[in-house]
């Protein structure tokens, strides 16, 4: 059998998932990054990161490595312009400098930069300015002595313990609920549509999605995700 | 905003040394229904004005207070210990 990766003809045996025939065939360089358009290949082959994700049979964001090959299947990379080898966006790179590992989630989702008390105020607080300085200065050096021309804050809505909601309200009926999502929504999105897709159908919840249920704020049986969503 | 909050033991300290505890409300009886505990802990008024709250001074005398406090422009209006 043969897959196509951007119209080019890629053998596939059995068994084989996407990942591993494009690998055979060859291919390294499998997708590039969202935001620096650095080249993205193979590295956990177990489903748990997003470094392979590619465009398969129109299925946005499919984990190559977990993906089984099937005759005839058309995978497209993503993030890349004209060619996979050949990125113009890959320029991007020469900026990393100014946004080096981390420094988004370190700057701004780190709990302790939040006042944790309700509010409807959107002014900016000098004790959070400090924080985020800090960790600015930690990253780029070079950036001290550099001064704040406006600072504003907003409000952040969370679940009381940082997991989605995912299934059905007692209070509304025919009403379905996928949300509450943070940092990991976005990985996480495909398999949550499938498994309230199946809850739609079926009217049984899938055990995947059974513990984010709405009801567990009426049961008392909170979810542990902080972890899960780097925000601890 | 930032703010200061009156402790009724240490005065004025910044907001920074306190807790939020809360809204103030009534905490159901044991053997209340479980609508009547889903609602105390988890649905909250988020009144956009003065709300009654809980605050402890916890870089402080630690001492659980309750403070009025405007929610939109975080003045506080009023604080002191629960009887």
């Amino acid at each position: 059998m043969t897959l196509q990766l951007n119209g080019r003809s890629i053998e596939a045996r059995p068994g084989d998932t996407v990942a591993s025939a494009l690998y055979r065939a060859g291919q390294r360089i499998f997708t590039r990054s969202f935001k620096f358009h650095r080249p993205r290949g193979l590295l956990c082959l177990a489903g748990k990161c997003p470094n392979c994700m590619m465009n398969v049979d129109g299925t946005p964001n499919s984990r190559a490595c977990v993906t089984p090959a099937r005759d005839g299947m058309r995978v497209r990379h993503r993030n890349a312009w004209p060619t996979l080898d050949h990125d113009a966006l890959s320029i991007a790179q020469r900026f990393d400098w100014l946004m080096p590992v981390g420094w988004s989630y370190k700057a701004f989702t780190h709990p302790k930069i939040w006042d944790a008390y309700q509010s409807y105020c959107t002014k900016g607080t000098l004790p959070t300015l400090e924080q985020i300085a800090g960790h600015t200065v930690d990253l780029f050096p070079q950036l001290h002595g550099i001064r704040v021309l406006r600072q504003w804050a907003g409000v952040y809505d969370m679940t009381p313990d940082y997991a989605p909601i995912i299934g059905v309200p007692r209070e509304v009926e025919n009403f379905y609920q996928d949300v509450g999502w943070g940092t990991y929504g976005f990985k996480a999105a495909p398999i949550a549509a499938k498994c309230t897709a199946k809850l739609i159908a079926t009217g049984k919840t899938p055990d995947l999605i059974a513990p984010f249920s709405p009801v567990r704020f009426h049961n008392g049986r909170l979810l542990g995700e902080k972890a899960a969503a780097a925000v601890s | 905003m930032s703010f200061l909050l009156r402790c009724p033991h240490c005065g004025d300290r910044s907001v920074y040394e306190f807790r939020f505890g809360g809204e103030v409300k009534k905490r159901p009886d044991p053997d209340a229904p479980g609508e009547a505990w889903h609602a105390y802990l988890y649905a909250k008024a988020n009144a956009a004005g003065v709300q009654k709250e809980w605050w402890r001074h916890q870089s402080g005398c630690r001492q659980w207070l309750r403070a009025l406090r405007n929610t939109i422009t975080n003045h506080v209006l009023e604080t002191y210990f629960p009887e």
